[in-house]
């Protein structure tokens, strides 16, 4: 009999060991070998004649790329990166989110301020609503195919490069590009192609994501393990992968349905952990909650935007500016108070993939955090998982008459009524509420608002993911998601205190029975 | 007193005893540590080890319930309440004053009454519920595919913390009542070796020395069948006769116990004894081993199995040292 029970016990350990040993997981990341070659076009571009010529205008190299690559126009005009827009049927109607339409708590909205904003659309010359978006000159080809590294559109150019030698906010200083050049060396999107707008949303860098940044351009390991340069080396368009111009992937903050998206399912293939328990953790967690523990590792991310303040001049008339000791703008009188943080700890949410928005349409209780948008989800929900996120919050103009969210005009020149020119919110919100045509009672405040950013990059190595107790302890990374219980964080603080009581009774009662016996001298 | 030691334990019993103790400290010190209130293992491990042990005690309490069944311990657990006020007032009062137990222990019935009691609660609802709880905690995303429905995990969660609370302060009571024996270690040791100085009650003891008098008497025994042929006698009988073995005598007639024309004597004696009737003493010349002569005072009765008269005995005392007295006065 015991012979038997040891070695079921042996069985068992040997059996659990087993399991523990299974070290290894299934990659099915193809994209090594054949797009590490692909960086390099199977075309030598310099030899091609139609290239070997001067170009007067980026339009013309486009119908240069055009005469070969006929109708890939088509491709790129039915894709968000041209049209800005996301239709979705959300609760029975029909929506269109997207940029164009989607108002944020960074610059708020697109409708009239295009020229600025647009400097990251990959057309030339949407500078208003009047863009034709069936006019294929119009296409960019060159900020995602540039190898050069040295086509910049201008910030304030409605996509355009620069005609002449141009300064940008009296510092950065813009060439007009050496199109020849360029068209000659194109190739596929690097991540400094990708980065050329997504590093930089918000008006900087890192502002809007925390996880998308310049220093992705060549990140260390410890940055980002698939894109380090020291090791996978991974582009974008290895995860985001593009099919017909169209690049898998897209973000809650301007899109809301679980449609064309990367998961890191589809080149880690399950079982990826060794340990059981672990692996049965992602039924319910995100890989990204584990294996991002902190964003915005290299430089500092925007959490706060407080627009309210913005306007503040000194006695000279001269606006103020605020750069704290880390080189952060504190105070910025075109926008208001900002607050940075790096290394950030994300905040966690249920969430099933789905999202909703706060529309400008939309009535809003002022009274409350307005969310911008909201990633649905709870415990209760099975599809949902807890995933980290970066908040974004602030505070922005809204209609307090009519309870709506406010689209200023900040961007133009001064007789447009721009707020960056005449410092008055009314006429900002007059003449932005009248280019989207949408109705301003004339009153307006600022209200707080939050936008929830999931994350998905600076994945950092395996020994570097949150370990158990990040979350099951009684300070607990997840102290916000109160709907269920999690072992390690949750008690019944009633039920431990009688169980301490009951403990103590047993040993209470056991000392002093043992002590009569020993007074009375009894055995 | 009177005491006698006795194989207590099986060596399974204790096996089971030490290891599943061993688990449930185990279980106890890593359940615990799940539960937030120290670090010791480090959280990862201590859900590992805790998974890994728990399953050892699930195999070791089917091994439990194979042997109890297949042994009939299981008897012992069923609990009684007879005595019970009597062993409280034991552990209240008695054990002070040094009181004898209220209760003995023997091989088929080790637990007191109060022992009865928290051990069949304790298998019959803490360990089992905190089984259960604990596999349904370990399955708790697979019993939710099947289509057992929990509001949430909490529960599952409370009644497990709840039993790991109960358990914890049983093993602190128990260690306790396990120096409460005949002396302060015995019952430990006893778990530990498997023997215990067992106390013996006056009817045991009586039952006891009962044949071992008729054995070691320095009267001789004798027993008789139906036929008269001698079916037992014991070593006074032997000494008295002359014989140095049973096996010269048992099994041959009793005529060879006396001369010829005594014989009809000795037969119409067992006559009269099978048809019921006692000699209370007579006295009787024998022939012992190889011829000798001697005189004994001899009694008489019937012996009964089942109602039915199988034979006689009786006990004999030697007479032939007072009638040589007699002669040399
Ligand atoms: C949590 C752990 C323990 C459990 C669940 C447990 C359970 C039990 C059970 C069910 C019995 C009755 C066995 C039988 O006769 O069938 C028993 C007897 C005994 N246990 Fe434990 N035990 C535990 C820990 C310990 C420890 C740590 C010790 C000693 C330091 C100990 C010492 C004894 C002794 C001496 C007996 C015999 C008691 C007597 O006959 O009165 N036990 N135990
Ligand atoms: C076969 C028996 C048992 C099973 C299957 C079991 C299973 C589990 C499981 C699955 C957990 C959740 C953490 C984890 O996955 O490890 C847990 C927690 C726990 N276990 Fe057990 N367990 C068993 C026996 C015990 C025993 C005997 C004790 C204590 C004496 C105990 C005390 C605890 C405690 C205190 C917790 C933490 C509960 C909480 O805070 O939510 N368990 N157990």
């Amino acid at each position: 009999m015991k012979k038997i029970f040891l070695i079921s016990l042996l069985s068992l350990f040997w059996a659990g060991n087993l399991l523990a040993a299974r070290e290894g997981q299934t990659i099915l990341y193809k994209g090594k070998k054949e797009l590490k070659a692909a960086h390099k076009p199977s075309t030598d571009h310099g030899k091609l004649k139609e290239l070997q010529k001067s170009f007067n205008s980026p339009e013309e190299v486009t119908m240069a790329c055009e005469g070969c690559h006929t109708e890939r126009h088509r491709e790129i005009m039915a894709t968000n990166h041209w049209t800005w827009s996301r239709p979705a049927v959300i609760d029975g109607k029909e929506v269109d989110l997207g940029k164009k339409n989607i108002i944020n708590n960074f610059c708020i909205a697109l409708t009239s301020n295009e020229p600025r904003c647009t400097s990251c659309h990959i057309g030339y010359g949407w500078k208003d609503g009047n863009f034709d978006f069936t006019d294929k000159k119009k296409v960019d080809c060159l900020v995602c195919h540039d190898r050069t590294g040295t086509y910049k559109k201008f910030p304030t150019g409605a996509g355009y490069p620069v005609t002449k030698e141009t300064l940008f906010m009296g510092k950065k200083k813009f060439f007009p590009p050496d199109y020849t050049k360029i068209a000659q060396n194109v190739g596929i999107p690097t991540r400094d192609n990708c980065g050329t707008c997504h590093f930089f949303g918000g008006g900087g860098n890192n502002v809007k994501h925390g996880d998308l940044e310049k220093a992705l351009s060549k990140p260390s390991k410890d940055i980002d393990i698939h894109m380090a340069a020291d090791g996978e080396n991974m582009l974008c368009i290895d995860c985001h992968v593009t099919d017909k111009h169209n690049i898998k992937g897209k973000m809650y903050s301007v899109s809301s349905a679980d449609t064309n998206h990367v998961y890191c399912e589809s080149c880690h293939a399950a079982p990826v952990h060794a340990n059981n328990v672990l692996e049965e953790h992602s039924e319910r967690v995100a890989c990204q909650t584990c294996h991002i523990p902190t964003y915005a590792r290299a430089n500092p991310t925007k959490m706060w935007w407080d627009w309210s303040k913005a306007g503040r001049f000194d006695k000279n008339g001269k606006g103020i500016i605020i750069t704290n000791s880390k080189g952060e703008q504190d105070y910025n009188f075109m926008k208001g108070e900002f607050r940075w943080e790096k290394n950030v700890t994300p905040e966690y949410v249920w969430f099933n993939g789905t999202a909703r928005h706060t529309l400008v349409t939309d009535t809003i209780n002022p009274q409350k955090i307005v969310q911008l948008n909201r990633l649905k989800g709870s415990y209760a929900d099975k599809h949902a998982k807890i995933w980290p996120v970066k908040v974004m919050r602030g505070k922005q103009i809204y209609d307090s008459e009519y309870k709506t969210l406010i689209i200023p005009k900040l961007f133009g020149k001064k007789e447009s009524g721009a707020y960056w020119k005449n410092f008055d919110w009314n006429l900002a919100a007059t003449r932005g509420m009248e280019a989207a045509g949408l109705p301003y009672s004339g009153h307006y405040g600022f209200v707080q608002t939050e936008m929830y950013w999931p994350l998905n990059h600076m994945v950092t190595s395996a020994d570097k993911a949150l370990t158990c107790t990040d979350c099951h302890s009684r300070n607990s990374r997840l102290a916000a998601l109160t709907d269920f219980y999690l072992p390690g964080r949750d008690r019944s603080a009633t039920l431990d205190m009688l169980g301490m009581i009951l403990i103590l009774l047993a040993i209470g009662g056991s000392i002093t029975h043992g002590l009569i016996r020993l007074i009375t001298k009894s055995k | 007193m009177y005491t006698r030691k006795v194989k207590i334990y099986a060596g399974f019993e204790r096996f089971w005893h030490w290891t599943q103790a061993a688990l449930i400290i185990f279980l106890a010190l890593s359940g615990f540590e799940v539960h937030g209130a120290y670090t010791l293992f480090g959280y990862e491990k201590a859900v590992m080890w805790h998974d890994y042990a728990a399953w050892a005690f699930l195999v070791l309490i089917v091994f439990a319930i194979f042997w109890h069944i297949t042994t009939g311990a299981w008897r012992q657990y069923i609990p009684t309440t007879h005595f019970i006020k009597a062993q409280l007032d034991y552990y209240l009062f008695g054990i002070f004053r040094n009181a004898p137990h209220p209760t003995k222990k023997t091989t088929l019935s080790k637990l007191n009454p109060l022992q009865r009691l928290t051990y069949f609660g304790l298998k019959i609802l803490v360990i089992p519920v905190q089984v259960i709880s604990g596999f349904l905690y370990l399955y708790y995303h697979q019993t939710e595919e099947v289509g057992l429905h929990f509001a949430s995990l909490s529960g599952v969660a409370m009644l497990h913390t709840f039993g790991a609370f109960v358990l914890v302060a049983f093993i602190f009571m128990h260690i306790y009542l396990a120096t409460t024996g005949t002396t302060w270690t015995s019952n430990i040791k006893a778990m530990i070796t498997g023997w215990e100085e067992v106390e013996l009650s006056m009817d045991e003891v009586r039952e006891e020395v009962y044949p071992e008098v008729v054995k070691t008497s320095e009267m001789g025994y004798y027993f008789l069948d139906r036929d008269g042929y001698i079916r037992d006698v014991n070593a006074a009988w032997l000494r008295i006769y002359g014989y140095s073995s049973p096996e010269e005598v048992i099994g041959r007639h009793s005529s060879m116990t006396r001369k010829p024309e005594d014989a009809p004597a000795l037969r119409e004696m067992l006559e009269r004894v099978l048809a019921g009737q006692k000699i209370e003493s007579r006295i009787v010349d024998r022939v012992g081993r190889d011829g000798r002569p001697g005189r004994h005072l001899l009694t008489a009765h019937p012996v009964y199995i089942s109602d039915k008269i199988v034979g006689m005995a009786g006990f004999i005392v030697d007479e032939s040292k007072n009638i040589e007295k007699e002669a040399e006065r």
